[in-house]
């Protein structure tokens, strides 16, 4: 049987000759076949190589390449979801293999995905990681409620929450749930992309830990966390000041009426709507609630990078695409004028606005929107 | 004042009765005609006069001696101090007082100045206010432990953390270890330790409680006894933690009352050589295990209704779905409520006993909804399986359950639809009836979605009912959908209040043509729940069935084959 | 944004010479359902010789399966008195609720229910 290979040299090299499978991998989730995606795996682990490496240096680069082509237009998202659907499938394979049978001696760990949030590859990878270094694990999935989260710790006694959110507008949410796992004493590891690539927003919510892999995560809870003061408690709003200003819970609960509002504005800008279908309307009212959850993200930690970044991002799959980027700036546009009293969502938007029309610039292809 | 070994900052300065003895043996009758000790001193630090009352509280005090060896430092240094600052221009400024200890009393030094320069000190015992300020900032701090001990104890309804965390402080601030039984489960006895400074440990071992005096009726809870002091010597080695330092010198057995119910008791351990509990220590130490014995009794009473309900609810819980009888099966269940588990769908498979015979999936709604809801569904499930092998005749099956449904007290319904699912060479064949049910779709590989014409009444409510069965086939990589209305009813989208309904969901299904049956199934569930947005919304539940696209049985070696054929 | 809340769910009576009418507005569900069981319950026990109670559900917004339960529940107490139960103005997605679950032809559809219940069967006949 295999032997795990855990000394760095001996990693570095498999991980090095992992190339060929990987593209066998890609291969085989590209075309839906779930089988042969698990035979692969099976083999490889029963040619010795390192079940924490298939997971880490195989699977997780496979999917980060989905979402890479998906953003590029060259995969549906129902092949996104194929796809994530049979990582699951050989993860699982993977799991009952012999040589990821690890007797947990560690601590005990919960790993869960905010409320809300579907993507529970990167939480699944990193509980099996924690299982194969032997913490006892328990995986409680994508979107977890947070009332279900804090009674899984009265019940399980866990030592600490890895904690997982991949999208940024789920961020008051995992304030939530950090807050409540701390107030019952239980640590929280926040990980997964919306913390911000140097885990600033789990700073700013008040994690006891970040990390931005599935290995610094293993690493940060091997060297322990110290777990949080439940004596006294913080202030309430201790950690975001600015909230006291009341913008984002405006933008949040305002949300419909200021979706109808910009969707109006826009069908007088934009002559051409009133021959758009249903269904186009729709999505068009979708792409008005996107900006405005990030926009209502981004007052809450109160950071123009989130919104900016959000609006320019979408602005690249919009032209991936083949649809002019140039229809968000009248969006954007007529935001700012809804919201003029609000001097916080104005900078915001402003800075998007720059940002938006320095990205469009240069190719020259949309030089000003149509105002 | 000695500071214990070990000393807690909770333990109390000094025992009052020691004080007050100490006084009378100073002090028997001040004969004087002033009542308080006076000592003057010149400015050479040479005693000059002594009044009696000086001389029985200080015994080298007379004249001639020098203030070093008269008086206690803190006397002589101030002194020394006072004397220096003589050379300045205004001799008579007003000095202020200063505060020492003699013997075990507390004294207060007033100087008054001479005009030879000499100083007389006055001392004032202040022991009794110094006592009370010492007893009152003891207080504080222990009102503090115990605000801090009640958050850290009530923060986790976890027994154990909660059995840790009375170790810990108790072992911290109380003594200099402390042991926390629980009553015992049958012949075991669960134990955490903790020594002052350390991690508590946990342990559990095989244990007559009765062994310890006193903690066989402390463990028992009620009627609640007092703690009580028991010999070191009869303290079992099993219950002394492994790391404790040096000899046991005093054992306290304190019950820990909890809400009428026992939660365990504490044992508190002091190493020799140190000072016996005082009366306010006692009482301190019940004060902190009223408020750990509550904690620690919340927990288990939360422990064992948890595990209640994880018991009853295992069968209410919606069942894994896999791969079986080489057809693909997917589930996906949202319950309305976020504190809820289970609700008012449910889905259920039940395998053939070979790949010849049909596995039966069903797939319904209760009216209602939490768990008044999941209790009904618990009852239509039990008897569908006990119905299942009928499942060659859906209508029969579907009048028996209704049959076993009805009453005259309340019209509660369910509507549901059955599926028969059976493997043909590559294809899946289907024979599905709704029970009132919203109809099945059916995902082709072109991306067209059928709805399949199956009608039929609810179940449960009318004393006749009729339902009609279709069949169809499905090709590989072909997907049967069975869902809850839940999904098509769910209220949202971008302009808030509109329904996901069925046309949302025929072209979202659209999108789906040849995925895997969890991908279809995580589709549909993250379409709907985003639609809903942060609403409300009724459960929902997700089947679906699939056709296995490929089967690559052939690309398995050997060691490996059948792993993943379920 | 402050919009005055609509109450969720009202009945109100009105009788004739042996019928009985209640109009229904709102949401009729887990919720309010027991409301209209009441109503009803008093219109039988109000006229022993009623023949006809209708319900008019132009003015209903939603109706869940609590409320399906009820309609059940009130059409087991006319047929037990001989009352004829009539569902009057159905909105099209009650209509659809009562075709789907297989009852629509409990209630004596008045308005624009009938297109959409045609496919209904008479008691007894086994369809298919």
């Amino acid at each position: 049987m295999s032997t795990r290979t855990t000394a760095p040299a001996a990693h570095a090299t498999s991980h090095a000759g992992l190339g060929p499978l990987r593209e066998r991998m890609w291969t085989a989730v590209t075309d839906g076949d779930e089988y042969a995606a698990s035979a692969h795996v099976l083999s490889a682990l029963d040619d010795g190589t390192d079940a924490e490496s298939v997971l880490l240096d195989v699977i997780a680069p496979v999917q980060t390449r989905v979402g890479a082509e998906w953003a590029a237009n060259r995969l549906g998202v129902a092949q996104e979801h194929a796809a994530s659907a049979i990582a699951e499938r050989v993860i699982a394979a993977l799991a009952h293999h012999p040589s990821a049978r690890v007797e947990p001696r560690l601590g005990r760990i919960a790993v869960a995905c905010v409320d809300k949030e579907w993507h529970a590859l990167p939480a699944r990878l990193l509980a099996e990681v924690l299982s194969l270094r032997g913490w006892r694990v328990d995986f409680l999935g994508a979107q977890v409620p947070t009332p279900h989260l804090v009674a899984h710790l009265h019940h399980s006694g866990a030592d600490a929450v890895a904690l997982s959110s991949s999208l940024a507008t789920r961020l008051p949410t995992a304030h939530a749930a950090i807050t409540a796992c701390q107030a019952v004493g239980v640590a929280v590891l926040a990980g997964g992309a919306a913390f911000g690539p140097d885990g600033r927003y789990a700073r700013l919510l008040g994690a006891d830990a970040w990390a931005p892999d599935a290995r610094s995560a293993a690493r940060r809870l091997a060297e322990g966390i110290p777990a949080p003061e439940t004596a006294g408690g913080r202030a309430p709003t201790g950690d975001l000041p600015h909230l006291a200003d009341q913008e984002y819970t405006y933008v949040a609960r305002e949300q419909v009426p200021l979706v109808r509002e910009v969707l109006a504005q826009l069908e007088r800008r934009f002559p051409a709507m009133a021959g758009y279908t249903d269904h186009q309307r729709e999505r068009t009212a979708e792409d008005i609630v996107h900006l405005l959850d990030h926009l209502a993200v981004a007052l809450y930690v109160d950071d123009d990078a989130l919104f900016t970044a959000f609006v320019t991002w979408t602005a690249g799959i919009l032209t991936a695409r083949d649809v002019p980027a140039r229809s968000l700036r009248p969006a954007l546009d007529a935001l700012a004028a809804e919201l003029q009293d609000f001097p916080r969502a104005r900078r915001l938007l402003d800075h998007a606005r720059h940002a938006l029309d320095a990205t469009l610039a240069p190719g020259g292809r949309t030089p000003g929107a149509p105002a | 004042m000695r500071p214990a070994p070990g000393g807690s900052p909770l333990m109390a300065p000094q025992k009052e009765e020691t004080a007050t003895k100490a006084r009378r043996q100073l002090l028997p009758d001040a004969g004087d005609a002033v009542l308080y000790p006076v000592v003057v001193a010149d400015r050479t630090g040479t005693v000059v006069r002594v009044n009696r009352a000086a001389a029985a509280l200080l015994a080298d005090a007379a004249p001639g001696v020098g203030m070093a060896r008269a008086v206690p430092a803190w006397l002589a240094r101030a002194h020394a101090e006072a004397g220096a600052r003589t050379a300045a221009p205004e001799p008579s400024a007003p000095r202020s007082s200063v505060r020492g200890k003699i013997g075990e009393l507390g004294f207060e030094a007033h100087p008054t100045r001479h005009e030879d320069g000499s100083i007389a000190w006055w001392l004032v015992d202040d022991t009794d206010r110094r006592l009370a300020e010492e007893a009152l900032a003891t207080e504080r701090r222990r009102t503090m432990f115990l605000a801090e001990a009640s958050n850290v104890l009530l923060a986790s309804l976890n027994a154990e953390r909660c059995m840790q965390a009375t170790a810990r402080l108790a072992a911290r601030h109380l003594a200099d270890a402390a042991v926390v039984v629980t009553p015992p489960d049958g012949r075991q006895l669960l134990m955490t330790s903790a020594v002052a400074g350390r991690e508590p440990v946990r342990t559990r071992i095989t244990a007559d409680p009765s062994a310890v005096p006193g903690l066989g009726e402390a463990l028992q809870g009620f009627p609640p006894v007092p703690s009580r002091w028991i010999d070191p010597a009869s303290l079992p080695d099993w219950m002394l933690p492994e790391d404790f330092p040096g000899d046991v010198g005093s054992v306290a057995v304190t019950p820990l009352p909890g809400h009428g119910v026992p939660a365990g008791a504490l044992i508190l351990l002091r190493a020799g050589g140190r000072a016996e509990f005082s009366e306010s220590e006692e009482i301190f130490a019940r004060l902190f295990a009223a408020r750990a014995g509550a904690a620690l009794s919340a927990a288990r009473m939360y422990a064992e209704q948890n595990a209640i309900t994880q018991t009853l609810m295992r069968d209410l819980l919606p069942p894994e779905l896999h791969r079986t009888n080489g057809v693909e099966f997917a589930g996906g269940y949202r319950p309305a409520g976020t504190r809820e588990r289970v609700g008012g769908d449910f889905y259920d498979l039940h395998p053939g006993g070979t790949d010849e015979e049909s596995s039966l999936v069903v797939l319904g709604d209760v009216c209602g909804k939490g768990l008044d809801a999941a209790v009904l569904t618990g009852k239509i499930r039990n008897t569908v399986q006990a119905l299942a092998p009928m499942a060659g005749d859906h209508e029969r099956m579907l009048q028996l359950l209704n049959g076993a449904l009805l009453t005259s007290h309340h019209t509660r319904f369910a509507t549901l639809v059955l599926a028969s699912v059976q493997r043909e060479e590559n294809q899946v064949r289907l024979r599905l009836t709704s029970a009132g049910h919203p109809a099945p779709l059916v995902v082709r590989n072109d991306g067209t979605v059928e709805e399949i014409s199956t009608r039929g009444t609810l179940v449960g409510a009318l004393p006749q009912i009729e339902a009609r069965t279709v069949e169809t086939c499905l090709q590989p990589g072909e997907t049967c959908l069975l869902y809850t209305d839940g999904v098509t009813e769910a209220r949202g989208g971008p302009l808030g209040d509109a329904m996901f309904g069925e046309e949302r969901l025929t072209r979202a299904l659209s999108g789906c043509a040849g995925l895997p049956g969890t991908a279809v199934v995580e589709r549909v569930q993250m379409l709907a729940s985003q639609w809903v947005g942060d609403g409300r919304h009724d459960d929902m539940a997700v089947v679906a069935i699939t056709a296995p696209r490929t089967t690559h049985l052939s690309a398995v070696n050997g060691r490996t084959r059948g792993r993943y054929t379920a | 944004m402050t919009a005055l809340p609509l109450p969720p769910f009202t009945v109100t009576a009105e009788d004739g010479p042996g019928t009985a009418r209640l109009r229904l507005t709102g949401d009729l569900d887990y919720d309010t359902s027991g409301e209209l069981a009441r109503a009803a319950e008093e219109c039988l026990a109000a006229d022993p010789r009623l023949a006809d109670l209708h319900l008019d559900c132009a003015q209903l917004r939603l109706c869940d399966s609590m409320g399906v339960a009820t309609l059940l529940l009130i059409h087991r107490g006319t047929t037990a008195r001989g009352v004829r139960l009539h569902v009057e103005s159905p909105p099209p997605f009650l209509t659809r609720i009562l075709d789907v679950t297989g009852i629509g032809h409990l209630f004596a559809l008045g308005a624009h229910g009938q297109e959409s219940a045609q496919d209904r069967t008479d008691d007894g006949a086994t369809p298919g």
